[in-house]
């Protein structure tokens, strides 16, 4: 049994520029060769929950990333239902005080439901609502305790700029960087290493062969592989992708509009929005025909999702795009690709390959596939209406989750829930209509004393919000106050 | 379709059944009936003298003060199980209530350990245990909250009196409304519609009505097996013990602050230590050893005199199919039984009863509450299963056809691919439901010895020297940490002679708060 000598890594953007700068600054010997030819994609790409993990992989800290790829900051989503006149601003953080006995949400509907807001008791989905950002280094949360080393806001980031970042950044490491693949890696045996031809026809070998390709026409074009095929429950999307470069707006929150036939996404960054639509074939094509940006009917494609059955095989490994399209509107690629990467380098394998190595991380990979895909089917299925007798239509477990919130009000157990289940749980609380029960359970405050304990966490909140900054002025004073060094 | 419940029954009044009734009183309304109907002439069995640390999670949540715990059940505190004898004769670990080692460059720590081992310089694995060294020195100290210096990575339970203990409880949940009421059973009354249980029928005549009806009767399963007629999902071919015999004695020296397992040919002995008394008991197989030469061998290895008479008990390893089933939950021995190996008897009453509250049913179609609710425990009840087992599986003894039986004994699929992917990596099959974690799992695989064990590559890049270096570090700090640590019983004497609170922090971990 020996170590990993070497990785050659696929790829044709961000996703697997990404993979190989992890892998090297994880293993700091390891010979990383990436196959590379870069596909130009503009737009923007989000990063909430793993942003620690990617700033530790870069070396850097939330305003360079920032300041270097035309960033802003990300602190929720304003889910918007122009169908049924609702909307919402969910956030990755806490909403509200747990009591002793009951968690917060349960306090919300036993006491509050349905005049009050959910929102209204997160700090970061009012920031957001009010176009602020939080002071990071003195973040005080609604339970007033201190938070420190973590980050209290995501950041959308413009691709152009975090790819070329990304492509110094590998070169900086001693990654090699080579001409793309176009001969993929041919299995021999377990004792020879993994072969492929670039383009330019020279011969690459490696002990073991990761493919992040971005692919744009979907998860059931891999070839030699099951997929799990998951399109049926999202319907029959059409997508494109839009920049509009305008003002720096002003706005901390992506957006994500539904109406009852599209869906538009759009991420602010310094320079423009980045917008995603999707929908039906008819509606997208009238948009782009009506649509001033001709370039976007360039990107005009149907969307299709699911994962590979085993991502992981023999020597090969696919991430990102390459493994699996569960959804990217409530969970970033970026944020799905660090967990997959954190996975992997758990379970780093060496040579010979122990085939049981790969069946845990397939096991695992596709177990967190399943859960953000469930995670984008239920704000689907609660954005266009929620009603009960559309559950059917959801996969058997998240149907059973919800039927399980709505009669205890709250999520079974799963053993990987990505997002964590209290994002769950804020989506649900945000977007319901219909009212769940609760155990009637004896809390540790008198009935009448709740009203002055959700005034304080408002109270709070207010206070919080009042004293922070606007997006705009903190970035700007946070451009002026860096001195122009390039990180790196 | 149910109305909505305004009265708890429970059958049973031991330890199931007064933890079951003092959570209901703790945290159901008042306008909620509670009512325990046990009797005085049925003995209770008494499960779990030894305990693991959610135990003080669910004191706390009843609001019941350390202090006054200890000296009601005369409690002594607990880091672990040593197991002796068990990977093969002359052999203990101790399994602890915490972690080993820690990571070293993001990689963790039993891989290093892997690789000094597969070149012959490792030291026992459980020597990186902050609770084993404390453990072996009889040294105790609560655990800190501040992550830093290390003192964080472990946590305690009690060894208790059981019996003390349902006291306890019952004068809790007297004192807060529960009524208790003494007599046998007669009958059970059930809805000629639904099948449900709606009433009770004592041999006194009494009738007692109940909208929600919670067994605690014990391995009968009066409700949910006789009653309502649910399975049991029978696992003794893997759990091959079906005999217990108890007999407690004098205790002779202070008290350790761990159980004791010894392994036998025909099963294992348990040692307990309470304030006032040591517990023993003999599990084992009935094909492999009679019930007389079982007593005869527990007798032989008491370490002091006997106080009490033999108490015998048969039972069969598995569970019901389901732990709810219409308006009725059986909770304790009365929804399944598993060993006290790893001490898990009270933690899977605790379970039930936690479950319980966070699905108490509201009304309506109690169905998808029922199907949670039969998951989750059945998923703890799996997983215990899976690693007791690992026990017996992972051994080199052959000294009975008891251990031959073990060693070649086919695996349920879920353990065999656990074994499976550690032997070939190093890497624990990763869940985050059930009670036990990596660390329990590191500790029986490397405590007994599970053969070769591969391991993650990436620390071989740390030279041999440094390696060891820094385990050498890990062991001096433990050693410094433990030493000044007060000896186990006088702590135990301060905290029962003190007055004040001292309500240490809790979590439903095994192995620490933070």
């Amino acid at each position: 049994m020996r170590g990993l000598e070497s990785v050659l890594v696929l790829g044709n953007s961000w996703h697997s520029l990404l993979v190989a700068c992890s892998l090297k600054k994880k293993i700091a010997n390891l010979k990383v060769t990436l196959s590379y030819n870069e596909l130009k994609t503009n737009g923007a790409v989000s990063v909430r929950r793993e942003l620690s993990s990617l700033l530790s992989v870069l070396e850097l800290t939330q305003e360079s990333l920032l300041r270097l790829c035309d960033g802003t900051y990300f602190l929720a989503h304003h889910i918007v239902d122009e169908s049924y006149g609702r909307e919402f601003y969910w956030s990755v953080d806490d909403y509200g005080i747990s009591d002793e006995v009951q968690d917060f949400h349960q306090l919300f509907e036993r006491f509050l439901w349905p005049e009050a807001r959910y929102d209204d008791f997160c700090v970061t989905a009012q920031l957001s609502k009010y176009g602020k950002v939080i002071d990071l280094q003195r973040h005080v949360s609604a339970a007033g305790a201190q938070k420190k080393e973590q980050n209290y806001s995501g950041l959308h980031l413009n691709i152009i700029p975090f790819t070329r970042l990304l492509l110094r950044y590998a070169t900086y490491l001693g990654i090699t960087v080579v001409n793309e693949v176009t001969a993929p890696c041919k299995e021999k045996n377990e004792a020879v290493k993994g072969e492929a031809l670039d383009s330019a026809g020279a011969r690459h070998t490696a002990d073991f062969v990761i493919d992040a390709s971005y692919i744009q026409e979907g998860i059931s074009s891999e070839p030699n592989q099951d997929v799990h095929d998951w399109t049926h429950y999202f319907g029959n999307q059409y997508a494109t992708r839009l920049f509009v470069a305008n003002d720096f707006n002003p706005n901390p929150t992506s957006s994500l509009v539904f109406s009852s036939d599209s869906l538009v996404n759009a991420i602010p960054l310094r320079t423009g929005v980045a917008y995603e639509y999707l929908g039906n074939k008819i509606v997208l094509d009238k948009f782009l025909t009506q649509s001033p940006h001709s370039a976007a009917k360039k990107t005009l494609r149907q969307n299709t999702y699911g994962c590979l059955c085993r991502p992981w095989q023999g020597r090969k490994l696919a991430l990102g795009l390459a493994a699996a399209r569960p959804g990217n509107l409530l969970v970033s690629e970026l944020d799905l690709l660090m967990q997959e990467l954190a996975l992997l380098i758990g379970l780093w394998p060496s040579v010979p390959f122990q085939p049981s190595l790969a069946q845990e991380y397939n096991r695992l990979a596709t177990t967190l596939y399943c859960s953000v895909r469930d995670m984008h089917l239920l704000g689907y299925w609660l954005i266009q209406g929620g009603e009960l007798s559309d559950l059917q239509s959801l996969p058997t477990e998240l149907r059973k989750e919800v039927e399980v919130f709505i009669a205890s009000s709250r999520l079974p157990h799963r053993d990987e829930r990505y997002p964590a289940a209290a994002e769950w749980i804020s989506l649900l609380m945000g977007l319901k209509k219909w009212p769940i029960h609760f155990p009637p359970l004896r809390l540790e405050r008198a009935d009448n004393e709740f009203p002055d304990f959700f005034q304080s966490i408002l109270n709070k909140v207010r206070e919080i919000v009042a004293n922070a900054p606007q997006q705009v002025a903190h970035i700007n004073d946070l451009l002026r106050s860096q001195n122009n060094h390039a990180e790196r | 379709m149910f109305n909505e419940l305004k009265k708890i029954i429970i059958l049973g009044g031991g330890t199931a059944g007064w933890m079951t009734a003092a959570a209901c009183a703790k945290f159901l309304p008042e306008n909620y009936q509670v009512v325990l109907v046990e009797s005085e002439q049925i003995g209770t069995v008494g499960v779990g003298e030894a305990t693991i640390p959610h135990i003080r999670y669910f004191n706390n949540m009843l609001g019941i003060e350390e202090r006054a715990f200890l000296s009601a059940v005369k409690a002594t505190y607990k880091l672990g199980i040593q197991f002796i004898d068990w990977g093969s004769l002359g052999a203990a670990y101790i399994h602890p209530f915490g972690s080993h080692g820690y990571p070293v460059g993001s990689i963790d720590f039993h891989h290093y350990w892997l690789s000094a081992m597969a070149s012959g310089v490792a030291p026992a694995f459980d020597q990186f245990s902050l609770a084993v060294v404390m453990a072996e020195k009889k040294r105790f100290a609560f655990p800190e909250t501040n992550a830093i210096n290390g003192k964080n990575a472990f946590s305690y339970a009690y060894h208790i009196d059981a019996g003390r203990y349902a006291k306890f409880l019952r004068k809790y949940a007297e004192e807060r409304n529960v009524v208790r009421i003494e007599g046998r059973l007669s009958h059970v009354m059930t809805d000629a519609t639904s099948g449900a249980i709606s009433s009770l029928q004592m041999d006194s005549g009494a009738t007692v009505e109940g909208d929600f009806f919670i067994d605690c009767s014990g391995f009968r399963a009066i409700l949910l097996a006789e009653k309502l007629s649910v399975p049991f999902d029978d696992w003794s071919n893997w759990l091959l013990c079906d005999r217990a015999v108890a007999v407690p004695c004098e205790r002779v020296e202070p008290p350790k602050p761990y159980t004791v397992a010894h392994a036998k040919p025909w099963g294992w002995q348990w040692r307990i230590p309470l304030q006032h008394r040591t517990g023993n008991g003999m599990v084992y197989s009935s094909s492999a050893i009679t019930d007389e030469d079982a007593l005869q061998n527990l007798l032989t290895n008491l370490d002091g005199y006997p106080l009490a008479d033999p108490n015998f008990l048969k039972f069969t390893a598995g569970r019901r199919k389901k732990n709810w089933e219409k308006n009725c939950i059986a909770i304790g021995l009365s929804s399944g039984f598993l060993e006290p190996l790893e001490s898990t008897s009270i933690y899977l009453i605790q379970q039930g009863i936690l479950k319980f509250l966070e699905y108490f049913p509201g009304t309506g179609d109690l169905s998808t509450l029922r199907d949670a609710y039969n998951n989750e425990m059945e998923t703890e009840y799996v997983r215990i299963r899976d690693f007791l087992i690992l026990h017996y599986k992972i051994t080199k003894r052959n000294d009975s056809e008891f251990w031959r039986y073990c060693q070649n004994m086919a695996l349920p699929e879920s353990l065999e691919r656990s074994i499976e992917l550690f032997r070939a990596t190093g890497h624990v099959e990763r869940y985050q439901n059930g009670l036990f974690m990596s660390p329990s799992w590191l500790a029986v695989y490397l405590g007994q010895g599970v053969g070769k064990v591969n391991f993650d590559t990436r620390v071989l890049n740390y030279p041999d020297a440094f390696v060891l270096g820094e385990m050498q570090k890990m062991r001096e700090k433990l050693e410094l940490q433990v030493q000044a640590m007060p000896m186990t019983n006088d702590v135990l004497e301060a905290e029962l002679s003190a007055t004040g609170i001292n309500q240490q922090p809790v979590a439903a971990s095994l192995y620490g708060v933070v």
